[in-house]
């Protein structure tokens, strides 16, 4: 298709397309809902013990392992 | 001891536990005050990166996220604003190592997110166009809404993992890189040249270059179908000539 | 001009989790408050918050302006918070005197302003700079403390008071935070309510609190103490009827909860007010 054709095309395409079709709204999922947005609070959470430095948190001395879904799909990795 | 003196001392010794407290009283603790700022990053960073976290769970993704926050000074007051280089510390966050999409999936949480909750703008409906001769097209630039985020792995499929975590079929992660769109909370899973196409809209490209690029992945890409979709689902803010003039 | 809007009745603090409920179910709630940083940004959440509008008062309540920082307030900041002041057109804007950023670096909590020499002119500028902007009083309240500052001088009510003269911003009045600044501090929250005057209150808080190793944490994660109500009799009396708000944040439980918590809430102020009206009838 040449450049003037592929442009009329698109033109059209777009300008018979409408509003909000059918097709649009059908094939989409949702992330979530409005209760997602609203970390900001004026509440304090004081467990005092994570205020403090750890040596937990060295990833030298990393403890944790992931356990979650991730699991589901181990073995299944394979090296890029 | 000035206004300004306190809160620097104040500050000093939120960022090191050892500095000397001068001034305070009570400091012993201050050490709730670096628990609040730590909790309430760590807390946001899980709402974000959901589906990070539901990959890696609840203890492991607390943990990395605190090593994140402690390496990274918070650059906005307001929590859902954080995050943004989270997905690269995730990359080079030796741990994680062996979950090579982990990054990749932080990048879609952040997609969704800003998508989720970027500023409102009105569209331009289909009909702004008509007024245009098709060759026209060749300069004309469109803005996208900032509701329209764009996410894709080259190697993970990013798709089946966001489907997966919402109640879907467990994803088999060596189905191949994946692309896809988010508009404001709703997603769908697009083809390579579809992605191709609005990436070089989003990133200022004239529609004729957009569909080209598209046609570049794929040579019989119904590119007309998917710039009237842009139209269609009010995800076109701005139509601007290559004069500058918006339409 | 008013310093706000707000009926003289009980609200309610509404957050995330419990949005839905509340627009399918429309409780019987005089008014409702949210943190203004929430509804930064368009979609979803600003719509339900409009749609909440429509049919209640509303009160803005911002937690991350810092009013106390050093520098400059936060440029951006400011003008989202104007852009949602304008599309809420809310009863009520308040902020906390606090601050939350120091050499570029952001704390994302409340951190309490050391009461010392400079501190009003500060506080004056930074609170007449927003007022300016959003064309409309501030309310300022007061926040919790774990640490003193040596060489304070005045009192956190004295320095309301003193803000509310120069300025003209109204007196969001939290007291759980002088319940748990007396219990960590030892201040006087009676001698604290006193030196506010009624005309320059717009508003007050209620909320729970909790022990940390000793320390007492305004959570916002518990029932009101019965010091804290008892606090409230007693500001009600020196101050007349007043918008009450009951603050939940942590261990938010399912909405009917909190509203049976919130419907006691209202009936024990409207009997506090009818004794009130008693007493200086």
């Amino acid at each position: 298709m040449n450049k003037t054709a592929l442009l009329a095309v698109a033109l059209a395409s777009v300008l018979a397309a409408g509003v909000s079709t059918t097709a649009a709204a059908a094939e989409k999922e949702k992330c979530f809902g409005v209760a997602k947005a609203g970390q900001n609070d004026c509440k304090a959470n004081g467990h005092a013990c994570a205020g403090q430095a750890s040596k937990d948190m060295d990833p030298k001395e990393w403890k944790y392992v992931p356990a979650g879904t991730c699991v589901e799909m181990k073995g299944t990795l394979k090296a890029m | 001891m000035s206004y300004a003196t306190a809160i620097t001392a104040f500050a000093a010794l939120l960022d090191d536990e050892s500095a000397v407290p001068a001034g305070l009283l009570h400091a012993e603790r201050m050490r709730h005050y670096r628990a609040n700022c730590r909790i309430n990053r760590v807390a946001a960073l899980g709402n974000t990166f959901a589906t990070v976290e539901a990959l890696v769970g609840a203890d492991f993704f607390a943990a990395m996220a605190r090593v994140y926050v402690d390496a990274t000074p918070a650059t906005s007051a307001n929590l859902h604003a954080l995050g943004a280089d989270f997905p690269d510390f995730i990359a080079g966050f030796a741990p994680a190592s062996d979950l090579l999409y982990l990054a990749d999936v932080a990048r879609l949480d952040w997609s969704c997110w800003l998508g989720f909750l970027a500023d409102d703008a009105e569209a331009e409906p289909p009909a702004a166009l008509a007024g245009f001769a098709p060759d026209t097209l060749e300069s004309l630039t469109l803005t996208l809404h900032p509701a329209l985020q764009l996410a894709q792995s080259a190697h993970w499929p990013l798709a089946d993992l966001l489907a997966m975590h919402q109640g879907g079929a467990t994803a088999d992660i060596n189905a191949g890189g994946q692309a896809l769109l988010v508009l404001r909370a709703d997603w769908q899973q697009i083809a390579p040249a579809r992605f191709a196409m609005y990436l070089a809209l989003q990133q200022g490209a004239p529609v004729l270059a957009a569909l080209e690029a598209a046609l570049a992945v794929d040579d019989s890409a119904p590119v007309g179908e998917w710039l009237g979709w842009l139209f269609a689902s009010g995800a076109v803010i701005a139509i601007t000539e290559a004069n500058g003039e918006q339409a | 001009m008013k310093l706000s809007q707000l009926p003289v009745s009980t609200g309610l603090g509404l957050r995330a989790p419990h949005v839905e409920a509340v627009l399918a179910s429309r409780p019987d709630v005089a008014w409702w408050e949210v943190h203004s940083e929430n509804y930064f940004g368009g979609g979803a959440p600003l719509a339900s918050l409009l749609a909440i509008r429509r049919d209640y008062p509303l009160s803005l309540h911002g937690v991350g302006l810092g009013l106390g920082r050093l520098g400059e307030l936060d440029a951006r900041h400011l003008a989202q918070l104007r852009e949602l002041v304008q599309r809420v057109e809310p009863a009520a804007v308040s902020e906390h005197l606090a601050w939350n950023q120091h050499a570029g670096r952001y704390y994302n909590d409340l951190l309490p302003v050391p009461r010392v020499d400079g501190v009003i002119a500060h506080l004056a500028g930074r609170i007449a700079q927003v007022q300016d902007l959003l064309q409309r009083p501030l309310l300022i309240e007061n926040v919790s403390a774990y640490v003193g500052f040596a060489g304070e001088v005045i009192g956190e009510g004295e320095l309301m008071a003193e803000l509310h003269r120069r300025t003209g911003c109204g007196l969001l009045v939290d007291l759980n935070n002088f319940h748990v600044n007396a219990l960590n501090l030892g201040v006087d929250p009676l001698a604290e309510v006193a030196a506010l005057p009624a005309a320059a209150v717009a508003e007050i808080h209620v909320a729970g609190f909790e022990y940390f190793d000793g320390t007492a944490v305004d959570t916002h994660g518990a029932a009101v103490s019965a010091e804290v109500l008892a606090l409230l009799d007693a500001a009600l009396r020196q101050w007349g009827p007043q918008p009450v708000l009951l603050e939940r944040d942590s261990n938010l439980g399912e909405f009917a909860e909190l509203y049976q918590e919130y419907l006691q809430l209202a009936l024990h102020v409207r009997r506090l007010e009818g004794n009130t009206l008693e007493v200086t009838a």
